[in-house]
């Protein structure tokens, strides 16, 4: 391995400039270029051990863990980590000034380097052994340049010059890196592979990862808490387990409600009208903007006919955690106007999906219900038609039923009786579907399957009994909290239903077993429920804390962040504390294992002391004796009672015998004796 | 669970020195970039590290293949010491040649000691729950020598460069060299193809030694009839040699009156001749592996004893018992101070015999002894007994127990060094 080679600044600069292009942040990456660069050039230095960096560093990473909690909080994941990593060079920026602009370490004309203990905790509490072991030491400036440039990634600019650059960026150290005794054109060759190859590479990546996001089960992608308005792959078909996670994604409250006052059973976030594959899409619905908003209230239909019932009408607030910047929104049915909704833009599609756009954080809206029939947009020929493949089935079990020749209402609960008998409701599916169609498959065989079985047989039923039907999805609300009064809606309870369009309204029809809710809540060990019980305490603290700051309550702001800020401020504390207490005991150690002077710890050294407060210390190169002459000449000390002292002393500092144990504390008394004395008889 | 936990440290080990060995420093922040932006990229959507991840996996595979295609041609003749002292670092010459027609750099130098890692067996013997915290002190402990990675120069075709190694030797010991590697990195100067050359070496690493204050050792000079039939400097001969402080049995014709003067203590002349001073230098070995770091410092204060003793005035019989009882003498044209390290570089615990061999086998010489130092482990009543049994036989003796443990009423001729204060513990002799 040949020496280290030092960085050039320009390297530096050029990797801050890559991020602040990437970033559109010029204002940050000038000045910060310009700090760090410039100490290249000026000879300015502060005096800083690597006590002093261990100290910086510990600021750094508080400072880095206050901004990863307020991103989290703020953002939620995955953008919070994101934006931290995006952030992370700045956070590490008063280290790298401080190695910039300290003495450091390293021989004069080599890169200056910095103990590796100053950023990893563990090095710090076993320091090496001197003999057996150097303390590890690198050149930061490289990590640092590495740092700007994954940051710079985290931007997330699609473009191609992203890849231009950082090939760019990174042929330069690479090209002073190289050893010379290759051909230039071997090195060429090398690196132009590594250059295409890296291309083949990551354009492989971002199309695998397409794939298998097609390829995947809905589940996998979490399904519940993003919901896309336009296509909802549904699990039918799917053979296996179906489990989803226990996270909570909203919380729902009935403001102003009596104490056991319960919000709608379900909440409706997308319809989709045309079944396709194992796919409902949803056709020819674009999205309109809603119109009309005034102080955060957003109407989705015409204010009921009694003006009286916008005041009196059952209100339920949802509490929402999706970190989506465009977000669907989770609305009772009858909603007809949304209260509190802090949206930059809210869009509505006929089926009924409520999209907004927002700014980043915790967001909650409350739901202002009238009645319990949608206001969708009126059938179309998308909502009666029965798919080819799976026609001549349903149509034969809609005229077994007789559904045609009965009136709507009628022809409803036929249905959901057809469901209630022989049906059963079941997460796992054993075996492929042997009928061809799934969908059929279930209807005449094997009679159970999960929520989206349910309601797709129970829309294509209806289309096929001539009643216009929309497969719907959302979340059931049952679950109860039980430390606030809340209702919790968690990934497992998303939901799968149907809107009929019966008597000229879309009323919800959910022909699954009501056992689904509890067989879901049981299908976990005992290690499952105890983990679920941490995540939820979890998940209360990170809504109250992102409530608070979305809120700018003061006092609940002041105290979340003092929840947060106290532990790291116990913690720096007892770091400084206990950096205090090392550099004590190295003092000590130090102290032991280092030959001592004989007589090191003379009590007649506070003489000496005294006398040097007072301007008459004993010079370089004095002896004691000469200095008490010195004394007494001009200082018109009296110096017989120190003579004394200084035979004793110089018998302890010099006499390979030593002093006794009482001669020691003769010595301490006489000196302490003098020193008394002398506070009245200070020199002139 | 052994097992596995054995493996994967195995693994862990065998990872970490396959990294330190394949790539240069250049190709290890490439690899830090690349696991960084594995955790980062992993979700192509998000964010564009994936695009440096495939660029830093691209750039390390490329290195890598080009490793393949070179074929490094070197020779290398290593020139070692014989021993050397733990704790104390070292260097030693390398002459290493380029036998290729072309010129060669981005070359490092690794010199291959014997692999650490303990095998399952001594894994699960020394430890009673397996972490890899344990494991690494393990490996430390099995570890005599540490020897650093040398940077080569511009090798010149069909040149030769001599090039010092620099190491530190750990602990006491023998430390066996299998090889030595000559790293030669690939064209992007990120990873480096490996010429592995055969050179098997051993190094005795002596025992750690610590600065001694000037000890008067116990006793007085003994007639020792035919006992150093081999010592060069016998005689009856009155040649002066120096003058020395007084111990009990020098007789008052030797007393140097001038110097006892000078400075109020007997001083006495000292000659050449055939009454001289034996020393025992006795080590306790019989401890449980529990105490072996204070067995460690017990050989360490053995060798500072058997270096501070001038064993051209007298003679120092060092006893200790192993797979039976040895005795190994120095000094008068004996054996030197140097070999009675190497004894006591390679002494070991015993389990397989009593305390009472070592008994047996000091009280068998007590005639010859002018006095004792026994450097035990424990000051329990065999311990005791054996100690009150020289000193009945008359043998002075100077007592040192190295034990962690606090020792009640103890004897004020005790002394009780605690292992991690040994420095202290002998500047208070």
């Amino acid at each position: 391995m040949n020496a280290p080679m030092k960085i050039h600044p320009l390297m530096l600069a050029a990797a801050m400039a890559f991020w602040a292009w990437q970033r559109g942040q010029w204002v940050v990456a000038v000045p910060v270029a310009a700090l760090v660069c410039s100490s290249f050039y000026v000879s300015l230095r502060w005096e800083l051990t690597t006590a002093h960096l261990t100290r910086v560093a510990d600021f750094c990473s508080v400072l880095a863990a206050l901004l990863g909690v307020f991103l989290y909080f703020t953002y939620g994941n995955p953008l919070a980590v994101i934006l931290f990593f995006e952030w992370l060079p700045l956070m590490f920026l008063p280290l790298a000034l401080a190695h910039a602009y300290g003495t450091g370490i390293g021989a004069a004309g080599t890169a200056r380097r910095m103990h590796l203990s100053v950023l990893f905790w563990s090095l710090r509490r076993r320091p090496p052994r001197s003999d057996e072991q150097r303390p590890a030491t690198f050149d930061p400036w490289w990590p640092y340049f590495a740092l700007w440039v994954v940051a710079a990634s985290a931007a997330n600019t699609r473009s191609e010059w992203f890849y231009v650059g950082l090939v760019a960026l990174i042929s330069w150290p690479l090209v002073r890196v190289r050893p010379w005794s290759y051909r230039v054109g071997t090195w060429g060759v090398a690196f132009s592979l590594a250059i295409g190859l890296g291309y083949g590479l990551h354009t492989g990546l971002n199309v695998a990862q397409a794939w298998l996001e097609d390829a995947a089960p809905d589940w996998i992608s979490s399904a519940g808490s993003r919901t896309d308005p336009y296509r909802a792959t549904t699990d039918i078909g799917h053979i296996g387990k179906l489990k989803e996670s226990d996270a909570i994604v909203l919380r729902v409250t009935v403001p102003g409600g009596a104490p056991d006052a319960k919000p709608p059973a379900l909440l409706h976030r997308a319809s989709y009208n045309a079944y396709f594959g194992s796919a409902w899409l949803a056709r020819g619905a674009e999205f309109a903007p809603l119109q009309g908003a005034r102080n955060h209230r957003w109407p989705l239909a015409a204010d009921p006919a009694d003006a009286a019932n916008t005041t009196t009408a059952a209100r339920v607030t949802i509490h929402d955690y999706s970190v989506r910047p465009n977000p669907l929104l989770s609305l009772p049915t009858g909603a007809f106007v949304i209260e509190g909704l802090n949206a930059i833009t809210a869009q509505r599609n006929p089926l009924g999906a409520v999209q907004i756009v927002r700014e980043p954080g915790y967001f909650s809206y409350t739901a202002v219900v009238a009645g319990n029939s949608a206001a969708d947009g009126a059938p179309t020929a998308e909502d009666t038609r029965v798919p080819a493949r799976e026609r001549e089935a349903f149509e034969a079990v809609a005229a077994e039923l007789g559904l045609a020749q009965q009136r709507p209402n009628a022809a409803v609960d036929e249905v959901k009786r057809f469901f209630a008998n022989g049906y059963r409701y079941t997460t796992f599916q054993k075996h492929a579907p042997l009928m061809g169609s799934p969908i059929v498959d279930f209807l005449h065989r094997s009679k159970s399957g999960h929520c989206e079985y349910f309601a797709t047989a129970t829309a294509l039923l209806l289309r096929a009994g001539g009643i216009p039907a929309r497969y719907a999805t959302g979340f059931a609300v049952a679950e109860k909290s039980d430390g606030e009064d809340a209702y919790l809606v968690r990934t497992r309870h998303a939901h799968a239903w149907v809107r009929a369009y019966v008597n000229g309204a879309w009323i919800d029809i959910d022909t699954t077993p009501p056992s689904w809710f509890a067989i879901e809540a049981e299908d976990g060990g005992a290690w499952s429920a105890t983990w679920s019980k941490v995540s939820d305490l979890w998940s209360w603290l990170h809504f109250r804390a992102a409530q608070a700051w979305a809120n700018s309550d003061a006092r609940q702001l002041l105290t979340g962040t003092l929840l947060v800020v106290l532990p790291f401020a116990l913690w720096l504390a007892w770091r400084l504390y206990r950096s205090r207490n090392s550099a004590k005991n190295t003092q000590q150690k130090h102290r032991l294992t280092t030959p001592t002077r004989a007589g090191d710890d003379s009590a007649f050294y506070r003489i000496e002391q005294r006398l040097a407060e007072q301007g008459w210390g004993r010079r370089v190169h004095e002896t004691v004796r000469d200095w008490l002459a010195r004394l007494k000449a001009d200082a018109k000390l009296d110096t017989t009672s120190l003579a004394v002292i200084v035979e004793l002393h110089n018998r302890y500092r010099f006499d390979p015998a030593g002093l006794s144990k009482t001669q020691r504390a003769q010595l301490k008394d006489a000196v302490s004796g003098w020193l008394a004395h002398d506070t009245n008889t200070t020199p002139t | 669970m052994w097992k596995f936990s054995h493996w994967i440290f195995s693994l862990v080990a065998a990872s970490q020195r396959l990294i330190e060995r394949r790539l240069t420093r250049a190709g290890m922040l490439v690899g830090s970039v690349l696991i960084g932006t594995a955790a980062l990229g992993v979700d192509t959507r998000l964010t564009v590290a994936y695009r440096i991840f495939a660029f830093a996996a691209a750039l390390l595979l490329i290195g890598w293949l080009a490793t393949l295609l070179q074929r490094g041609r070197f020779s290398a003749a290593r020139h070692l010491p014989r021993v050397v002292t733990a704790g104390e670092p070292f260097s030693y010459r390398v002459t290493v040649s380029n036998l290729a027609n072309a010129p060669r750099d981005g070359l490092a130098l690794i010199d291959d000691l014997d692999d650490p890692r303990p095998t399952l067996a001594e894994f699960r013997a020394r430890m009673r729950f397996p972490t890899y915290l344990k494991w690494k002190r393990l490996i430390n402990e099995r570890r005599a020598c540490r020897v650093d990675e040398a940077a080569l120069p511009e090798l010149a075709p069909r040149g030769a460069l001599d090039v010092t190694v620099r190491g530190v030797a750990l602990r006491r010991g023998n430390q066996h060299f299998e090889g030595m590697t000559v790293a030669r990195a690939d064209p992007l100067g990120l990873v480096r193809g490996i010429s592995r050359l055969e050179a098997p070496a051993n190094v005795l690493v002596l025992p750690r030694r610590y600065a001694l204050p000037p000890i008067s050792l116990p006793g007085s000079r003994r007639y020792q009839p035919g006992g150093v039939s081999l010592a060069a400097s016998i005689g009856n001969s009155e040649e002066f040699v120096g003058l020395r402080d007084y111990r009990p049995g020098d007789p008052l014709q030797r007393i140097h009156w001038k110097s006892y003067a000078r400075a109020g203590e007997p001083v006495v002349r000292e000659y050449q001749d055939e009454y001289f001073e034996r020393h025992a230098l006795i080590l306790d070995t019989f401890a449980g592996s529990a105490q072996a770091a204070a067995f460690e410092e017990a050989v360490s204060i053995a060798s500072s004893l058997a270096c501070t003793v001038n064993t051209q005035e007298c003679l120092l019989d060092l006893m200790f018992v192993g797979a039976e009882s040895y005795l190994y003498t120095a000094g008068r044209g004996q054996m030197t101070t140097g070999s009675l390290l190497e004894v006591l570089a390679g002494v070991q615990l015993c389990a397989a015999q009593p305390f009472r061999t070592l008994q047996d086998a000091v009280t068998a010489r007590r005639g010859m002894l002018t006095g004792s130092i026994c450097i035990l482990l424990a000051w329990d009543d065999t311990r005791r007994e054996f100690i009150r049994l020289l000193r009945a036989l008359g043998v002075p003796v100077m007592v040192l127990v190295v034990s962690a443990d606090a020792i009640a009423d103890r004897e004020p001729w005790l002394h009780v060094i605690t292992p991690d204060k040994v420095a202290e513990g002998l500047a208070a002799l």
